[in-house]
């Protein structure tokens, strides 16, 4: 199960990819993963982390889709797969799992402090 | 987006990213980077999208780039691309046989035709080095072989002393089984309902069944052979002549009309490639009924075999100490003396060169190595046909290079495909060399009673690694070069120009081989050509004595009748007077070609001892050879005295010092420790098959000697003849079979080992010359396309058709003198190498030499002239509208 185990980072970038659909590539999500989330990662990091997903078989790619800003070269577009889909699934049903396991009193707090941090 | 061309992202970064980063990925993740470069540019100023693209530019340096790097390559290139490459190969390849379909043909047959003589040679030498191998002790067995001095000169012998088995199982430790055999090649069997013959009959003890793999199929193994007049007989026999295997147990039969054996098991017939192909297997007590002179006799050799099996650890050294205890304990002291035993690991007795006597026979290494050498030269001279027309051809293909470099074509992928090509020529030359293979095989079996069809040639994983191996030698052999010279040509000048650059390099290349392959062809000729005069001149000199029309055959052995021989023959001679085609007929032990071997002294007071033949017979001894007396008498008819008279050739009168013929009559001399007087001297008459040498002879009417009965008949009315011979064998000995050979079958078996090597030569050099000529006949017809135009102007400015077929064979013509050149003191050499072990040499007179010539001249000029007739005929009309 190593393989297919899903980090934190690549989870995001894996829901950002989803989110994006047909224009996921290194540039756009990174600048999603700054304007959703506020945190500011490096161009590479992105990269690391979606040729990861691929080898993982959580994305797949295409070249496609030149512009004039990137000097007329062609990106590398990620689309999510359905193993990846499914594994983001399992993610959310697993935390929504332990999260119905929290004590009720509890489990304010933390939805609050959560809140508070988004 | 104004500031893309004021501001550019540092650029000593960007030859990093550059320098390390994979090709494949590089304008994915420059765009990348680019892209962000400018985003930032926008939004935070030139100094923060500096550092960023810094930053990004070193962190991209890590593992997982590369490691993604190397993913995506090989899904590239080797999934996908390569297999479509190699398709693209064999498509163009076939497409490019298909348009040529003439120089296709003549590639695969001439390869087919290589490949498929040394597939045969393979299968051969496969076989025959695989003799005796399958038994699971196979690498500890050993023949006890035999090494004597005889006057003679030394002696080797597979065979041994009868007793030598017992011996050897009582006196030697170290091994862990010995088992003694007598082999009798050819036998009858008598039953109620008739006479059969088989061959291969064993005398083998108990042990046999614990040295040799015996597969049983009924029966019980731990008390077969041990008991008198019991035998085991194959599966084969059984059905032959039993009523199959399960009726076999029981069963009694009469062997050479001397034994009454009851068959007591029944074991598979054991494969062919063994020195032991024994149909049945007799008790060994019983050969001392069979044969009782051979029982405990150390002085005398028949043919017994002794084999011993090693314990795990022995050592040869420790068992020849004893054995050298075993011959001074029961040899006599002079013959002890001169004989020693030595052993020789069971598979090497197969390939002997005919030193030891085996069961069955030899196939010596040699030949071998000169069937291999030869069936490599067809194969040569295939490839060169290959490398010849593919380079002619290299003109037309020029303009296929240049494109395929232009677009994008690398050299190696370029070799690649030349190669592919070659190899689907090679494949289906392979194919088609199988089947004549195959054809060759079964004709080999029928012709000369080989069993190589039993070798199972797909199912040996040897035989198809050297198919695999063969066809990439001869892939790479046959398209190496080719596919290096197209492969070199520069798409400029390949696109530019019809003009090759390299011609006058490669054509004389192409000249080279040429003559090369003829220089391969005329040794074969030549080759053959002293082979067959080698054996002419010994086999069709006169002989000095008749041998057409003289049939013979030889009486049952001593100990498988009962009665007087004496009797026996007077019947014998009566019931042959009877029969109308008989010339003549004598009892005779030897033909004149042959005898014993005997010393023999000079007059009274000589000491000095001479070595000749003697041969016994009787009064029509002379008449039935036609050897002609030069001095004195034949024997007269009835004498008992003729047995101290005897007749001997000039060659013994020489040999004694007597100065003629005449004055030798009444002379003695010692012969066989006997005082005898010479009665009549006979004309000389050739005493060995394969030399000149004559050696004294002495001819003893000595009844009680003789063997068989040789006659001399008439040449019309053959078969009623022998059918006469047949009956009157028949009123004498009812229980046998009649046999019988033609005496000039008889001598010819003297040449069998030239004979075999001629008939392969003979083949090979006709294969390699026609595979010439058919590669010279692509070059000229390639040649007279490329130059229908030159021939079109040439007719219209005057050229006559003999001119322009002159221009075509000159070269060939030259080409053939020059590898004659070559081909002459090579195949003079080759000759004295392979007919070194003949005392006398023939060597082949200028005409072999000139006929070797001629031949080839004529059929290369033929091959030539015909196409370049073809190409002359045709109207410059044609030829020079044709644009």
């Amino acid at each position: 199960m190593k393989g297919t185990y899903l980090g934190e980072f690549e989870e995001l970038v894996l829901l950002i990819t989803g989110i994006l659909y047909d224009n996921a590539y290194g540039v756009s999500v990174a600048n999603a993963i700054e304007n959703e989330t506020g945190r500011s990662v490096s161009l590479s990091a992105v990269h690391t982390a979606l040729y990861r997903l691929e080898e993982k078989g959580f994305v797949k790619s295409t070249l496609g889709g030149a512009t004039q800003e990137r000097g007329g070269r062609r990106k590398r577009i990620y689309l999510i797969t359905t193993a990846g889909k499914s594994a983001l699934d399992e993610v959310r049903l697993m935390r929504n799992r332990l999260w119905g396991m929290i004590p009720q009193s509890q489990s304010h707090k933390i939805s609050i402090s959560q809140n508070e941090s988004n | 987006m104004a500031g893309k061309h004021k501001h550019q992202p540092p650029y000593w970064a960007t030859r990093f990213l550059h320098w390390y980063c994979p090709t494949i990925l590089l304008e994915e993740i420059e765009g990348d980077l680019y892209e962000n470069f400018y985003r930032n540019l926008r939004q935070k100023g030139i100094k923060t999208a500096n550092l960023r693209y810094i930053i990004d530019v070193i962190l991209f340096y890590n593992p997982v780039t590369f490691r993604k790097a190397k993913k995506q390559n090989f899904q590239h290139y080797y999934t996908i691309n390569v297999t479509a490459m190699f398709r693209s190969f064999f498509i163009s390849a076939i497409r490019n046989l298909k348009k040529n379909k003439v120089y296709a043909a003549i590639n695969a047959l001439g390869l087919a035709l290589g490949i498929a003589c040394c597939m045969i040679i393979f299968v051969i030498v496969r076989y025959e080095t695989s003799f005796d191998d399958y038994h699971s002790k196979a690498d500890r067995i050993y023949r006890v072989n035999l090494k004597q001095n005889t006057p003679d000169g030394r002696r080797l012998d597979g065979c041994n002393f009868t007793p030598l088995a017992a011996a050897v199982r009582s006196e030697v430790t170290g091994l862990e089984a010995v088992t003694g055999v007598f082999c009798l090649r050819n036998y009858q069997i008598n039953k109620e309902d008739g006479i059969y013959e088989d061959k291969y009959a064993f005398f083998a003890d108990q042990e046999y069944f614990d040295v040799f793999d015996v597969e049983w199929i009924s029966g019980n193994r731990d008390q077969a052979l041990t008991t008198r007049n019991t035998a085991v007989v194959t599966n084969e026999f059984a059905e032959k002549f039993l009523g199959g295997v399960d009726e076999a147990l029981g069963n009694t039969f009469v062997f050479q009309s001397k034994l009454t054996l009851t068959v007591t098991g029944v074991v598979q017939a054991p494969p062919t490639n063994t020195d032991h192909p024994y149909s049945i297997l007799i008790s060994y007590p019983s050969l001392s009924e069979f044969f009782p002179e051979s029982v405990d006799n150390w002085k005398t050799v028949h043919v017994g075999a002794t084999y011993v099996v090693f314990e795990e650890d022995t050592q040869k050294d420790q068992i020849y100490s004893q054995f050298n205890r075993i011959i001074d304990k029961y040899l006599e002291k002079d013959l002890a003396k001169n004989t020693q035993f030595f052993l020789m690991a069971l598979n090497d007795n197969h390939d002997r060169n005919g030193e030891y006597n085996n069961f069955t026979y030899d196939f010596p290494v040699p030949l071998m190595i000169i069937l291999s050498i030869i069936a490599g030269m067809i194969a040569l001279i295939a490839c060169i046909n290959f490398v010849n027309l593919a380079t002619a051809q290299s003109l037309n293909r020029a303009r296929e290079v240049g494109i395929r470099k232009t677009l994008g074509s690398g050299r190696l992928q370029l070799i690649l495909q030349y190669m592919s090509e070659a190899f689907v020529i090679t494949l289906m030359a392979a194919i088609a060399g199988m089947a004549f293979a195959k054809l060759a095989m079964i004709q080999l079996n029928s012709q000369y009673g080989g069993n190589y069809l039993q070798f199972n040639f797909l199912g040996e994983p040897s035989s198809l690694l050297f198919i695999a191996g063969i066809m990439l030698l001869i892939t790479l052999l046959a398209g190496f070069y080719p596919a290096f010279i197209l492969s070199g040509y520069q798409p400029v000048w390949a696109l530019k120009s019809q003009r090759n650059p390299g011609k006058s390099k490669g054509l004389s290349l192409r000249r080279g081989l040429v003559m090369l392959q003829f220089v391969g062809a005329q040794i074969l000729i030549l080759v053959t050509i002293i082979i067959i005069n080698q054996i002419n001149h010994f086999k069709e000199r006169p002989m000095g004595f008749e041998s057409e029309a003289v049939v013979m055959f030889r009486y049952p052995m001593e100990n498988e009748i009962t009665g007087s021989k004496k009797q026996r023959n007077a019947k014998l001679d009566h019931a042959l007077r009877q029969v109308p085609g008989i010339i003549s007929h004598t009892f005779a032990s030897d033909i004149p070609m042959g005898g014993k071997r005997v010393e023999f002294y000079g007059r009274e007071g000589e000491d000095n001892s001479h070595r000749g033949f003697v041969n016994y017979g009787d009064a029509s001894y002379l008449n039935t050879f036609d050897l002609k007396l030069v001095a004195g008498r034949n024997f007269s008819a009835s004498e008992m005295q003729a047995s101290t008279e005897v007749l001997v050739n000039q060659t013994l009168v020489k040999t004694l010092g007597i100065e003629s013929p005449e004055a030798a009559i009444g002379t003695i001399y010692t012969l066989n420790d006997r005082e005898v007087k010479i009665h009549g001297v006979i004309k000389d008459f050739y005493t060995h098959p394969m030399s000149n040498r004559i050696d004294p002879v002495t001819i003893q009417y000595n009844m009680e000697k003789t063997v068989g009965v040789v006659m001399n008949i008439t040449t019309n009315h053959i078969p009623q003849t022998l059918t006469g011979i047949e009956k009157a064998w028949k009123s004498v000995f009812p229980d046998h079979l009649f046999k019988y050979t033609f005496m000039d079958d008889f001598l010819n078996r003297q040449y069998s080992f030239l004979n075999t090597i001629f008939t392969f030569l003979s083949i090979a050099s006709f294969l390699a010359i026609f595979i010439g000529c058919l590669g010279l006949y692509g070059l000229v017809s390639f040649m007279a396309v490329q130059r229908t135009k030159e021939i079109g102007i040439r007719k219209v400015l005057g050229a006559n058709v003999s001119n322009i077929m002159k221009m075509f064979t000159k070269e060939s013509i030259v080409l053939i003198l020059i590898a004659f050149v070559v081909a002459a003191p090579l195949a003079h050499l080759a000759g004295i190498a392979l007919l070194m072990e003949f005392p006398e040499r023939v060597n082949p007179g200028v005409d072999a030499f000139l006929g070797t010539l001629m031949v080839s001249l004529f059929i290369a000029a033929a091959t030539v002239g015909y196409r370049s007739f073809s190409a002359a005929i045709q109207s410059p009309v044609n030829s020079l509208r044709n644009e």
